[in-house]
């Protein structure tokens, strides 16, 4: 029994880390263009209608040394004519890149990584396909809880009588 | 250090879920080591608490540091991920014999009832003795470490990060098998003679040299997403494979060949052979004194704060307050919903807490409710002298009025006017004041506020209750200052007539504490109950009776359930446009969905009565089973207005800065709130407890119903929660329509 016990414990662990998640995205494009080399990523895989994250990681050409005091604008040219541009930040998970979360649409996309330093300018671009909402793939881990939590239960129920009867017969 | 250098190791974020499961984790095996440690300090010393908050560590390190950002440029990056989930966490987390502190570490009820029955479990202790086979080790840890490494696996974890989620599990779970044998965590025994050790080992190791080679002297990059990724610090993605490798060979195998040495050092040692353990003794019992549970009212802030006579009327004044804000902001501000303070305090931000403050503790919107003033202003003035009509005794009003109330809110467009919001907050002081001037008691709280009929029915599902702490002192009690009122110290009783030594649940209950601060006894807590637990329940309550003989109890629990469903379908596109604006079209349907909740229940009662032939009328199953859908209602009913807290909740910060310097508002405030993809997963989160809840009250009464057939009963109304549920997933997975509200 003990071992089962000590099973148990190995089992929560086991589901923390089930929750660990990976970062950094696919890479969509990486050019060298003027003085830069432009990396542009997508997050999450595959990309899904709703919040996604577009980043870019800026290096010099000629050391390779990430470049962090750009300006870098992303351009977003989506179904429909769908247009938006956004001011990409220091990425909150990987410091050396920048950054934006932006709302997709289904469909094709194109962005646009415009990168700005003093006078040397460049601009990368990457399509990518945003498929359609991922929603029972999102729901279904929660969904699944309930079945989960009653099959537990009787089996719990179950165990217990079986025990009572086992005891009194 | 370089600018580069101090970005990646900046590059820390904790992954919310993970963080939350390590820190419970690491809380439930810190409250049973110190039993533990208090009873066998020998066998718990300090140094395996420290070894499992080590573990915990590790797995967190893995997962929040630079490691995981840059383990899709580098694959160096991530094979110290892997090693610190492979060679570090799990020797670590055994080293700290987990399983007893965890156990005990629980709570005993949990590991008695819930837990015990698998633990003794014939099928289960086979399967944990196979499982933990120095065999299984061996076998996992090769699977798991050649499998991911396959080119094509490991391409996958890099492309999907639930493939990644599941390869940082199998490693870590995998690793932990074949660290068993090794560390065999007290109290199991070793399967296989001690002299196996070492070569068990170097067996570990024997594979794990063997990949790192291939990965040293591999002459092309194995994993084409390294090829293709952008180089950092300048190494080519053949070095940085050679580099991976090497860390994989020299450190990967010292975590082998360290302990095979140190085993095979004690072997050869000369000395007294090894002991075998004892078996391990029973743990002696700890003699356990009698001790008041939990009471907030005696938690040493909190409890003070609210047993003292200005609590509640500090509560209430900053209530008032709010009221005045939405009135003055209502009627002066613009008319805009989306930009007025009156419909962002309402609508988004008090909805969703008083429902908030309903799941995690109880009433405490009745508790800070300034709709109370004007009553106190009535009897200052010596109003309020009549009974309330006996006939209207009853939430037959209430149940109509609350009906209403989601009608007039679709019907009105509510949530985007701010003139109407305002005029329904001075509506309800003027009625309270009539109501109250003319009857005595809190005829208006117990018979028609339909924001209180919501918050006792929510309260059925509240964790906290106003209870009397020790029943035996009230036996003795002649008083009675708990209805009555304590003379000696001017304190009115309850105005609800709840008695406390009858009073079961929190239904009509205020939480005022008038009648905690009128016991003389000092006998009146606010205690921990079993959310839920008064709906399978059915003694004769104080100033309420029994649920089976209150047919209106039931409508109000139709009239919320309904409402729940139906406003939050009101909201998406297939019924948003025939909804809103249109008083018909919304009488309609929220009747619909009233008639409609009203026959699954009525259908399921007579189905699994038939079925289960119980000896209760139809009448009594019918009201009894519709009250157990109250926490399904609840949750749905939290689970919408979350939603319109975490999108539009932000906004209340332009709003403010607009309603108090006069900015343009233009867009949402910070983004402090989880995002709508965030907010769906609680929103389930949500429902499924819910239904949890609801499904555990019917199963219950389904016991007492009928002993025999209680599955038969319970099938039936099982199945109308279930429709409801993922009726109400459904809709939360909608795109839904932010009416009036700044996102």
């Amino acid at each position: 029994m003990r071992r089962t016990l000590a099973l148990s414990a190995a089992l929560l662990v086991w589901a923390a880390a089930r929750t660990a998640f990976a970062d950094g995205g696919r890479l969509r494009a990486s050019e060298d263009v003027g003085a830069f080399r432009v990396a542009i990523f997508t997050a999450p895989e595959p990309v899904f209608a709703g919040r996604a994250d577009v980043s870019v990681l800026v290096q010099d050409r000629a050391s390779g040394e990430a470049v962090l005091d750009a300006d870098v604008t992303l351009e977003l040219l989506g179904p429909g004519g769908a247009q938006s541009v956004v001011t990409a930040g220091r990425h909150a998970r990987n410091r050396l890149f920048y950054g934006a979360q932006v709302e997709l649409a289904p469909g094709a996309w194109i962005a646009a990584a415009r990168v700005r330093r003093g006078a040397s300018e460049a601009v990368v671009r990457a399509s990518f396909e945003v498929r359609d909402s991922r929603r029972a793939a999102v729901a279904w881990p929660y969904l699944s809880i309930p079945p989960c939590a009653v099959v537990l239960y009787a089996a719990n129920r179950g165990l217990r009588n079986r025990e009572r009867k086992r005891r009194s017969g | 250090m370089s600018s580069t250098a101090a970005a990646v190791l900046a590059s820390w974020q904790a992954p919310p879920v993970l963080t939350a499961l390590l820190a419970a984790a690491a809380l439930v095996y810190l409250r049973g080591w110190r039993k533990l440690s208090r009873l066998r300090s020998g066998r718990f010393p300090t140094w395996r608490l420290a070894a499992f908050l080590g573990g915990l560590a590790s797995v967190w390190i893995a997962a929040a540091s630079p490691l995981d950002a840059f383990s899709s440029l580098l694959l160096t990056a991530h094979m110290a991920q892997h090693l610190m989930l492979m060679v570090v966490a799990p020797p670590l987390l055994l080293l700290g014999s987990p399983y007893l502190p965890i156990l005990r570490g629980l709570p005993r009820t949990f590991v008695r009832e819930g837990l015990g029955p698998f633990l003794a479990w014939p099928a289960a202790k086979r399967f944990g003795r196979a499982l933990t086979h120095p065999w299984t080790g061996l076998l996992a840890m090769a699977a798991a470490m050649w499998g991911w490494h396959v080119p094509a696996a490991y391409e996958l974890a890099l492309r999907s990060s639930t493939w990644h989620e599941i390869e940082h599990a199998t490693f870590l779970l995998a690793s932990t098998l074949f660290w068993w044998p090794v560390v065999h965590p007290w109290p199991s025994r070793p399967r296989w003679p001690e002299w196996s050790v070492p070569l068990y080992l170097l067996a570990g190791d024997l594979q794990n040299t063997i990949l790192a080679a291939i990965l040293v002297f591999s002459e092309k990059v194995i994993y084409p997403t390294y090829a293709s990724a952008p180089r950092l610090f300048g190494l080519t993605a053949l070095e940085d494979q050679a580099f991976a490798g090497a860390l994989m060979w020299v450190p990967g195998s010292l975590a082998f060949l360290v302990p095979a040495a140190a085993a095979t050092w004690r072997l050869l040692s000369p000395g007294p052979p090894p002991k075998r353990e004892p078996a391990p003794a029973p743990l002696p019992i700890p003699v356990r004194t009698r001790t008041a549970g939990f009471d907030l009212l005696r938690s040493p802030v909190v409890g003070a704060f609210l047993r003292s006579r200005l609590g509640r009327r500090a509560m209430q004044g900053v209530m008032f307050g709010l009221a005045a804000l939405v009135v003055v902001e209502g009627f002066t501000g613009p008319p805009a919903g989306a930009a007025n303070l009156a419909t962002a305090i309402v609508w988004t931000w008090g909805r969703a807490i008083a429902v908030i403050a309903l799941l995690v503790a109880g009433n405490l919107f009745c508790m800070a409710c300034p709709f109370t003033f004007p009553r106190a202003l009535g009897r200052k003035l010596g109003l309020g002298q009549r009974a309330f009509p006996a006939a209207l005794r009853s939430k037959w009003l209430a149940a109509g009025l609350i009906g209403v109330f989601f009608w007039a809110y679709e019907a009105f467009d509510l949530w985007d006017r701010p003139v109407a919001t305002a005029g329904i907050v001075v509506a309800y002081f003027a009625a309270a004041f009539l109501v109250d001037a003319v009857f005595r008691g809190a005829s208006f709280c117990k018979y028609l506020c339909p924001i209180g009929q919501f918050q006792f029915a929510g309260s059925l599902v509240s964790p906290l209750e106003v209870k009397v702490r020790q029943p035996e002192v009230c036996a003795g009690c002649t008083t009675h200052d708990c209805l009555r009122g304590n003379a000696i110290t001017a304190q009115r009783g309850c105005e609800l007539e709840l008695f406390l030594p009858t009073k079961s649940g929190s239904l009509d209950c205020t939480f005022c504490l008038d009648c905690a601060k009128a016991c003389p006894h000092d006998n009146v807590g606010l205690l921990p109950v079993r959310p839920a637990a008064e709906l399978h329940r059915d003694p004769p309550r104080s100033s309420i009776g029994r649920f089976a003989r209150r047919p209106d109890l039931a409508a109000v629990a139709l009239v919320l359930l309904a409402g729940a469903f139906a406003g939050a379908a009101a909201m998406v596109s297939p019924f948003a446009a025939s909804v809103s604006s249109s008083g018909l079209r919304a009488a309609a349907f929220f009747a619909a969905a009233l008639a409609a909740a009203a026959v699954l229940a009525a259908a399921a009662s007579a189905a699994g009565r038939a079925w289960a032939r119980a000896p209760a009328s139809f009448a009594e199953v019918f009201r009894r089973q519709t009250l157990t859908l109250l926490p399904l209602a609840l949750a749905m009913w939290a689970a919408h207005f979350l939603f319109h807290l975490a999108t539009a909740g932000p906004s209340i910060v332009p709003i403010l800065r607009r309603a108090f310097s006069g900015a343009v508002v233009s867009g949402a405030g910070a983004g402090a709130f989880p995002g709508p993809a965030a907010i769906s997963g609680i929103e389930l989160l949500v429902l499924d407890f819910g239904l949890l809840l609801t499904l555990h009250a019917a199963w219950k009464l389904a016991g007492e119903l009928s002993r025999e057939r209680a599955p038969r009963l319970f099938a039936p109304v099982a199945a109308v929660a279930s429709v409801l549920w993922l009726a109400g997933a459904w809709v939360l997975l909608q795109p839904m329509a932010m009416r009036g509200m700044l996102h």
